[in-house]
């Protein structure tokens, strides 16, 4: 990587491209951050501009009232606290049975009979399911309904990971697992000391992946809760911001009476909407850049590896 | 979904045999003494042994910053009068946002967790009923207070209505005055007075209105209206009433048939003005996906001028603005000769009771309580109390006429409303009474009391004489309704393709206006084929078997 | 001494038979977890397909018992516009994504490889990952502001004299606007994985083409893009398996009736007509049947084709 700007050696038509890759990617990055920007911008303007919508990424009258309204909201913590705990218990969960049930999978035939058979039953599930309504059914059986756990379990074994996991495994060279072998380490032992740290590249990306789609969902709170004090995060702004907009209500009475209206009316409070957004993206958000560093290498080494 | 399904007979109109419902009562209907009460049927009657019933909610938070912040659902105010004056014992099994709740109350019946209490909307009334799912309420019926029994018989009709053939009863009906349907124009009173124009009575004079506000204005978009058809809040139904239209309803062609009133000539008409208001650019250009929202945002912003609103547009979206803007009502413009199409029957949504419940009359109760509690001591957001957390609301159908007749004749004798509101008037009466000194203060400058949204606004839409009530009973008084006839619970057909249909309809309609589809006679033709292929021809046909069979009242 | 070693050779070969048989212990033992989470959860709900022959109705209760009708819903939901629609939609969708998906990052990833300053690129890198961590609820009510009448994309069009357009309710603009946010929101993924192959090619590599006098764009041509290639081949192969599978979250969100026509998807068709008024569950579930059996299908032919051409197996 050179220092500058430009080499010495550099043409003009390459000072040229030069210039307009920083604007371009410059502008391509404002995109990205625009929506952080006006949300944060939101958050902080008076009333009066977030109900007429002319704020843009800079706050227009500036106030805490939001935040301050904010501090006392017990509802949108506890959402907060949830969503933190399925997204850690969730993807803990998540990877432990993915790791365990790749690793066996991983073998050749020969050396685990049946893993064919067993590759073929986990993925015809990735294209055939039984309908929301059975699954409610199913769910309700097993006393997952109202349950915390119906965000943990049911989800754990993602057949896509648990794939890309068990083609990354067998990429492993046989040699290292043989070693072990002799030095007397059983099955479990090779998979947690061997494979596992082998595979850290791979393991990234499905800790990643399986944390914001945690972080990120909000239908099967919905669904699966009978109430609204169990939603995690996501769910919470779901009623907040799709379903308190009085254009979008249908249900079981129709349209609104004036006096649900009424009730509705100043729900959303768009500043105090957009405060709660913002903390609600906040998390990810400000881990990521700290995880960026492994994620990269981890990448980095499976570039290698390809 | 967006199709509300209106089942009801004009109370205005018709006036028959009492039901059965008074005839086995025997009672005073004013008389507040305990000794009314029919022994066996207490209204109030405080079970010995507690009983538990479970409902279920379509949820939403509420906003009212009165309520103490430690209220949930389940601990509010009504549950505790419930358990404290009934020994009910009320419990949610699940709440869940209005779009989910057909969802989740799918999922909750295949499990076999069958709620108590529900409601449910028209489809799903006919379908429980059907499968045997609810229980016969007559006995139900029976524990009504005098108050519930007087707005349940405002039309007696509509309870005649729902008895089967061997006169049971499976639903306690929320229904609605059909009057409260009728649209209302809203026009910037100070902007017609300025440019000197009057209140357009036909289209052709609205169309002229609305170029003046458009040149002289700025107002860009004359109207907003929200992206649906019907049932909302600037819907396109109220504008197309001014050629006797209103979408998805059943009326007679002239020869004792019925005919879906997409397919008339009447509708291709009130689309093809639309469209005309659209060419021109007096119909907002994002018509189709107007929220409500932003609808309010155009109103703010004074880029609209004229709106076609339901009676209580007033209170929402214009509200506030009322302190610098302006805003009259009026009846909306119609072409000659045109009427405007009712229901015969609003009912918005039933009660009803399952069956494996072994204290059916546990719901009456509970409407009695809610409608007992209204405004009482204790029962006030203060102390916990959130109405629209309540699992058993209900309202007068006839309440906005009411409260009309009431403080107008109150305001003969007592104009600027010095002495207190009678005793029997409901709290929401007594708060506008009680407000209307300082409303009248307010209108003589708008500066020396700060506007109050929820009161004035009530005032100048509800009691007024100008107002948007006033307005409604000024398009009712010269014989201008006609009805969609058919007012049965929906048919197979109408269960099976009305989604469909009605997606066709809606659809086609928005791309003609918006000028991507051609509503030439080919266009029309094709558009009209291709609904009687998605099922209309069907449906047609059910709606006039039942016609034939039912048709006693006479067109 | 014969016998010692014949004895040898069949305690070795008991103890490789034993070592064999626990081994298969071990790896059912490690199945376990998944393999019961899938039976249950993934197996357990299908007798929900049922309802895909029967004429059902939820009040009834349970799923067995209703009206046996064959195909009955298969072949209504033929007679449906909106059935094939979803298909179209969802293919034509999911292609440009897929495509654009792979595309976009990969010109993103060479665009910031020519980048000088070290924290510049950093800079970059990350911002662009940043909507890829955003729900589509929160995202859902950005783009719609964005793309409203007086959204700042009319805004900006109207400066250079555009007419002011209807993005999301207009059938013309539906799909770019679905298929542009979708790949804008994942496009950081793809773009640091192809950065970290770019990363990975060998230097030496390049210092020998300057020597050669080659210029930078032909270095791209003959060294950087052949570099990455076998991860751009993954990364689509993987890609295509999601053909069928349109973006539930996206566009249910986004989507209005003026856009079912072009925005409506297989999975938000099967949503709309099992509920929301409709209720015409065993329709649904005869969609969703279909959709399985075309995906099977589909996914199949793609992975005995990749099998057959380049000997690649998913398992």
């Amino acid at each position: 990587m050179k220092k500058g700007l430009f080499d010495k050696k550099d043409t003009t038509s390459r000072k040229v491209f030069v210039i307009c890759n920083y604007i371009f990617l410059g502008l391509l990055a404002l995109i990205c951050i625009a929506p952080f920007a006006h949300l944060l911008a939101l958050s902080f303007s008076g009333d009066e501009f977030t109900s007429a919508g002319t704020v843009g990424i800079i706050p227009k009258g500036f106030t805490l009232d939001a935040y301050m309204l904010l501090a006392g909201k017990k509802e949108f913590f506890k959402a907060f606290g949830i969503s933190v705990l399925r997204t850690v218990i969730g993807t803990a969960f998540a990877l432990l049975v993915i790791i365990l049930t790749a690793y066996p999978l991983s073998k050749s035939n020969k050396v685990f009979k049946g893993r064919t058979t067993i590759a073929w039953i986990l993925a015809f599930t990735m294209w055939f399911g039984g309908g929301l309504a059975a699954t409610y059914v199913l769910y309700d059986t097993l006393g997952l309904i109202d349950n915390f756990l119906v965000y943990i379990i049911p989800g754990a074994c993602d057949v896509w990971f648990t794939i890309m996991l068990m083609n990354f495994f067998r990429k492993i060279p046989k040699e290292l697992e043989e070693a072990a072998m002799i030095d007397g380490c059983s099955q479990l032992q090779i998979l947690f000391k061997i494979y596992v740290p082998l595979s850290i590249p791979s393991i990234v990306t499905i800790v990643l992946f399986t944390a914001v789609g945690q972080w990120n969902s909000w239908f099967d709170g919905i669904i699966f809760m009978n109430d609204p004090a169990n939603y995690p995060l996501q769910s919470y702004l779901y009623t907040l911001i799709i379903a308190s907009d009085p254009s979008k209500m249908v249900g079981a009475s129709g349209q609104l009476t004036p006096d649900q209206l009424e009730a509705l009316k100043n729900i959303g409070s768009k500043n105090l909407q957009s405060a709660q957004i913002f903390l609600g993206m906040l998390p990810v958000t400000v881990i990521y850049p700290f995880v960026q560093k492994y994620f990269i290498k981890g990448i980095t080494l499976g570039g290698v590896k390809e | 979904m967006k199709k509300i399904i209106k089942l009801f007979a004009a109370t205005v109109m018709t006036v028959c045999t009492f039901s059965v419902l008074t005839a086995c009562k025997n009672n005073n209907l004013e008389s507040e003494e305990p000794d009314y009460y029919d022994p066996e049927h207490k209204p109030f009657g405080r079970y010995d042994e507690t009983v538990t019933i479970k409902g279920v909610m379509e949820y939403l938070p509420h906003n009212d910053s009165r309520v103490p912040s430690n209220i949930t659902p389940d601990n509010q105010k009504f549950i505790s009068f419930l358990r404290d004056e009934l020994n009910v014992n009320f419990e949610y099994m699940w709440k869940v946002p209005p779009q989910q709740y057909e969802n989740k109350l799918s999922g909750s019946i295949l499990s076999k967790k069958y709620p108590d209490i529900l409601k449910v909307n028209a489809a799903q009334y006919q379908n429980f009923k059907e499968k045997g799912l609810l229980k016969d309420l007559t006995e139900t019926y029976k524990y009504a207070s005098p108050e519930v029994l007087k707005y349940l018989n405002r039309d007696p009709n509509v309870i005649e209505s729902l008895k089967e053939e061997d006169g049971k009863i499976y639903g306690i009906p929320q229904y609605n005055d059909t009057l409260k349907d009728v649209p209302v124009m809203f026009y910037r009173k100070d902007w017609l007075q300025e440019l000197n124009l009057t209140i357009p009575t036909t289209p052709e004079e609205l169309f002229d209105v609305l170029v003046e506000f458009k040149t002289k204005k700025g107002a860009n978009a004359g109207i907003s209206v929200a992206k649906d058809l019907v049932a909302s809040y600037f819907s396109l139904d109220r504008y197309l009433q001014m050629f006797g239209y209103q979408p998805y309803s059943w009326v007679d062609d002239g020869t004792g048939n019925l005919i879906s009133s997409d397919i008339t000539d009447e509708a291709r008409e009130g689309i093809t003005y639309l469209k005309r208001l659209y060419d021109n650019g007096l119909l907002a250009k994002d018509f189709a996906s107007t929220t409500a929202e932003n609808a309010e945002a155009q109103l703010k912003q004074q880029k609209s001028g004229i709106v076609f609103g339901p009676w209580w547009t007033y209170e929402y979206p214009v509200g506030d603005l009322l302190n610098d803007q302006d805003w009259g009502a009026a009846p909306i413009p119609r072409k000659a000769n045109s009427k405007i199409t009712l229901d015969r029957q609003n009912i918005s949504y039933y009660y009803v009771v399952l069956k494996q419940c072994k204290n059916p009359e546990a719901l009456m109760k509970m409407i009695n309580m809610y409608i007992e509690l209204d405004g009482k001591e204790g029962a006030k957001p203060e102390d916990g109390y959130v109405w629209s957390w309540c699992p058993t609301q209900f309202n007068d159908p006839n309440d906005i006429d009411e409260t009309f007749l009431k403080l107008n004749e109150q305001l003969k004798v007592d104009p600027n409303a010095e002495n207190a509101a009678p005793e029997n008037w409901t709290s929401h009466e007594k708060k506008l009474w009680g407000a209307y000194p300082e409303y009248l203060q307010w209108a003589e400058d708008h500066g020396s009391v700060k506007f109050q949204s929820n009161t004035f606004a009530n005032i100048i839409g509800r009691v007024n004489e100008d107002g948007a009530w006033a307005a409604i009973r000024a398009t009712a008084q010269d014989n201008s309704f006609k009805y969609n006839e058919y007012y049965a619970l929906p048919t197979d057909g109408q269960n099976k393709y009305g989604g469909q249909i009605s997606t066709h309809t809606e659809v086609y309609f928005a791309e003609v206006i918006a000028g991507r589809s051609s509503i030439d006679d080919k266009g029309w033709n094709d558009y009209v084929n291709e609904w009687k292929k998605l099922g209309g021809n069907t449906i047609t046909n059910e709606v006039n078997e039942w016609y034939k069979a039912n048709n006693k009242v006479g067109a | 001494m014969k016998k010692a070693v014949n004895d040898e050779r069949a305690s070795i070969k008991r103890r490789k038979k034993l070592d064999f048989l626990k081994n298969q212990l071990v790896w059912w033992g490690m199945l376990l977890p998944g393999l019961l989470i899938t039976i249950i959860f993934k197996y357990g709900s299908m007798f929900g397909v049922v309802i895909a022959f029967e004429d059902f109705n939820y009040a009834a209760g349970g799923f067995f018992g209703h009206e046996w009708v064959g195909l009955d819903n298969f072949i209504y939901v033929f007679s449906l516009k909106d059935f094939s629609n979803s298909i179209v939609n969802t293919l034509i969708m999911q292609a440009w994504k897929i495509v654009l998906g792979i595309v976009v990052p990969l010109i993103l990833a060479l665009l910031i490889n020519e980048v000088g300053k070290k924290w510049f690129a950093k800079f970059v890198q990350t911002t662009f990952f940043l909507p890829f961590f955003l729900s589509w609820i929160i995202l859902g009510g950005i783009i719609n502001q964005v793309f409203s009448y007086n959204g700042i994309i009319n805004a900006i069009g109207s400066l250079f004299g555009a007419e002011k357009a209807l993005f999301l309710i207009d059938n013309r603009y539906f799909r770019t606007i679905m298929i542009i946010t979708d790949v804008w929101k994942g496009m950081g993924y793809n773009m640091v994985i192809f950065l970290a192959a770019i990363i990975g090619i060998d230097p030496s590599l390049y210092e020998a083409a300057e020597v050669d006098g080659a210029s930078r764009i032909r270095r791209v041509i003959h060294i950087t893009l052949p570099g990455i290639a076998p991860m751009v081949v993954l990364l689509s192969t993987l890609a295509l398996g999601g053909l069928l599978n349109g973006n539930f979250d996206q566009i249910y969100i986004l989507y209005n009736p003026l856009v079912y026509e072009t925005g409506d998807i297989i999975d938000t068709f099967i949503y709309r007509i099992s509920f929301f008024g409709n209720m015409q569950m065993d329709v649904g579930a005869a969609v969703g049947l279909m959709k399985s059996l075309i995906s099977i299908a589909l996914i199949g032919g793609t992975y005995f084709f990749a099998y057959k051409k380049f000997g690649y197996r998913i398992f």
